[in-house]
């Protein structure tokens, strides 16, 4: 009996000291995180984009060529060392004028993408929370807004307005482009404002307030964040056919949809000019679909399938 | 059901009158009609001309007098005359039949290719065809209307009228032809899209059928155009059409008449297709994975119903309701992909009348382009109210 009793002793010490691993409650942002590193070609997409980010708004610093000047010399170049991107018809450097373009693009893509994201959610959140008459009417306005598509609406708009800032473009689009998500926010707050855990919350008698911002909308987290990315990508796409129709961004400030509008007549004679800013484009765009890709699978707690 | 749809139509009127003063206050906020400012610019402009142009375009009446002299006519039919005088209307609808021809084609063949591959590719989820068609979708999503149609003109079109010319199959295309069928065979007979479960001869002869049918399908395009070539014997014209929604002479049989229109029909309507397709394949691959996580579908797969059964009729019409929403919200988007590919395809259609009538201020073409454009996305938006009803026995039509 003598010799168990110090065997006993010894095992009441208390272990968390001598433990090979710790227990860690893991932050719900943690997961996502970890998800989202998971998913590679996201991953890959925004190294790509934080890269290709700075190139545009750092680059033009060290380049030697202003975007918007002008050398009567050096017209229509091909691409080289000295011009990596050629020259257009007026020597405009393309590689001055195609980081100047996705600096812009960039920005204008995430203004339009905050203001309708913001508009969007708070309307359809409120109209799918409350329903009834406030519901009624938020969406004829809604309707009312999706009435006339977004393209011409913003072409009238924008027509109306000869000698208007770049941010005008961004502004009106963003304003104009949230009845999407505030349909999406809506259905899911029709749907979940009828779920048990609402419910719950309810018989606790937590305020309205509460309930949308606390229990519903976290629910909403993956819908939002991919229609934002999807608004980011749907913008750029939407500039460049705006500036297209000759209506967005106007010479001398550059966009990537300016580069290609002037670009396309030129495809047989200086190709070059086409095919940088639409592969600028194009890349962008990708990097930010993949990410917003990312984004849904990190989000959805439903998804627990590891991507191959 | 009908009183629903009576409603819903009734809210429609209101809407559609307050979208057309916006739009009327938009429209004279452009400022003077093109044509008045190169008469006024003119250094010998006579008064009397340009006063009758001012009182054409109604310019020294105050704008309510305007907006309801518009509106009175327009309830009637009347679109009101243009700055030379034409009828509007006349010049719309006909706009407006090419561009239908355009957009419901395109709508259709991209509605049922993203239903067919979305479907498929959730089923088959992380297969070598779920990553392809994925990859696929992304591209097409990510490319500007104008880039894509651009690039399939002058890359697609143009360079394939020119071997069409003289169709011949150089070595290297013929090669690369049969890497890729050996591929598409190899990728079955691995089992990399998954297409048979078990039995190895099943597989074995799967591959050799996607092998053999690449190459049979490659010979019948190859055949299409030879054919299409000697048809066309001592005929300067390109086989796809690149300008224009229709020929010159349009001939008078109702075959050839509708192989021109096709021809036409070809480049544009492959430019929407292939975003359409983008974004719908992915949209109901999302929501097809999304009802086959659900639990009904758990529950009628424990209950023992067959694999087909549990997609067909538990999984892929719940998963069909925020597809249909979506394609008929859609239609707003696709006019704005129309506008630009005509514009690139230099069709006459809708797209080339707004952005024409933009350029020129024109307000009586303006307000009839966006008013039936915007009664037709108030119908589509009926539409996915209805079918959402319909589908959905939990949505409250109250």
């Amino acid at each position: 009996m003598t010799d168990i009793i110090p065997d006993k002793e010894d095992s009441l010490e208390p272990p968390h000291d001598d433990r090979e691993f710790t227990i860690e409650a893991r932050a719900q942002w943690k997961t996502i995180l970890r998800r989202f590193m998971r998913h590679r070609l996201a991953v890959v997409s925004l190294t790509l984009l934080v890269l290709i980010s700075l190139w545009a708004f750092l680059g033009p610093i060290f380049w030697k060529y202003e975007f918007a000047a002008l050398n009567t010399k050096q017209k229509s170049l091909s691409p080289s060392w000295q011009h990596p991107f050629g020259t257009d018809d007026l020597g405009k450097d393309g590689f001055a004028r195609i980081m100047r373009g996705t600096q812009r693009s960039l920005e204008i893509a995430l203004m339009v993408s905050i203001i309708a994201t913001t508009l969007g959610v708070t309307i359809g959140a409120i109209a799918g929370f409350y329903r009834g008459w406030v519901d009624a009417i938020l969406m004829r306005f809604t309707d009312l807004v999706l009435v006339i598509p977004l393209l011409v609406l913003v072409a009238v708009l924008s027509a109306g307005v000869p000698k208007a800032p770049w941010y005008t473009i961004p502004v009106l689009l963003g304003l104009f482009g949230w009845p999407l998500m505030a349909r999406i926010a809506r259905g899911e707050f029709l749907s979940l404002r009828e779920k048990e855990f609402v419910e719950a919350a309810r018989a606790l008698g937590v305020s309205n307030r509460r309930i949308i911002f606390k229990h519903i909308l976290p629910n909403l987290a993956g819908p939002i964040i991919v229609n934002a990315t999807l608004t980011v990508s749907g913008a750029i796409l939407i500039e460049t056919a705006l500036t297209f129709l000759g209506l967005g961004i106007r010479e001398p400030e550059v966009s990537l949809g300016l580069l290609i509008e002037k670009g396309l007549p030129a495809y047989s004679t200086r190709p070059w000019l086409f095919w940088f800013p639409a592969l600028a484009v194009v890349l962008v765009s990708l990097c930010v679909n993949f990410i917003g890709d990312g984004l849904r699978d990190a989000f959805d707690p439903k998804q627990n399938r590891v991507r191959a | 059901m009908l009183q629903f749809i009576a409603r819903r139509l009734l809210i429609t009127i209101p809407l559609l009158f307050l979208a057309s003063i916006i739009t009327f206050l938009l429209v004279a906020n452009l400022g003077i009609p093109q044509q008045l400012e190169n008469a006024m610019s003119k250094p010998n402009a006579s008064p009397a001309a340009i006063q009758s142009l001012r009182n054409q375009f109604e310019l020294d009446t105050p704008l309510f007098t305007r907006y309801t002299h518009w509106v009175s006519h327009f309830v009637r039919g009347d679109f009101g005359q243009d700055g030379q005088r034409t009828e509007v209307r006349g010049d719309i609808w006909r706009a407006i039949q090419v561009t239908l021809r355009l957009l419901v084609f395109a709508q259709i063949m991209s509605v049922v290719l993203g239903i067919i591959v979305g479907l498929i590719s959730a089923i088959r989820q992380y297969t070598a065809f779920d990553y392809l068609t994925t990859g696929m979708a992304f591209l097409f999503f990510s490319i500007p209307t104008a880039v894509l149609a651009g690039f399939l003109k002058v890359y697609g079109i143009v360079e394939f009228n020119r071997w069409a010319r003289h169709p011949t199959i150089s070595t290297v295309f013929l090669i690369g032809m049969l890497v890729l069928g050996a591929l598409c065979g190899f990728a079955v007979i691995k089992n990399r899209m998954r297409f048979s479960d078990r039995r190895e001869p099943k597989r074995l002869l799967m591959g050799a059928a996607a092998g053999i049918g690449f190459a049979v399908g490659a010979l019948l395009v190859f055949k299409f155009v030879w054919d299409g070539n000697i048809y066309r014997k001592g005929n300067p014209k390109p086989l796809i059409a690149t300008i224009g929604q229709a020929g010159d002479h349009l001939p008078d049989a109702f075959f050839s008449r509708m192989q021109d229109y096709f021809w036409h029909l070809l480049g544009p309507s492959m430019t929407l297709i292939l975003v359409g397709f983008a974004g719908y394949s992915r949209y109901m691959r999302a929501s097809m994975l999304d009802t086959m996580n659900s639990d009904y579908v758990r529950t009628a797969r424990s209950k023992g119903v067959s694999e087909g059964r549990v997609i067909m009729k538990h999984a892929f019409r719940n998963a069909l309701i925020p597809l249909t929403t979506a394609v008929a919200l859609d239609f707003g988007a696709l006019l704005s992909g129309a506008i630009i590919t005509e514009r690139i395809f230099a069709w006459k259609g809708m797209g080339t009348f707004f952005s024409e009538a933009l350029n020129l201020k024109e307000p009586k073409p303006l307000m009839a382009f966006v008013m039936i454009t915007a009664l037709m996305v108030v119908l589509f938006n009926v539409v996915a109210d209805v079918l959402y009803a319909r589908l959905d026995p939990r949505i409250r039509l109250d």
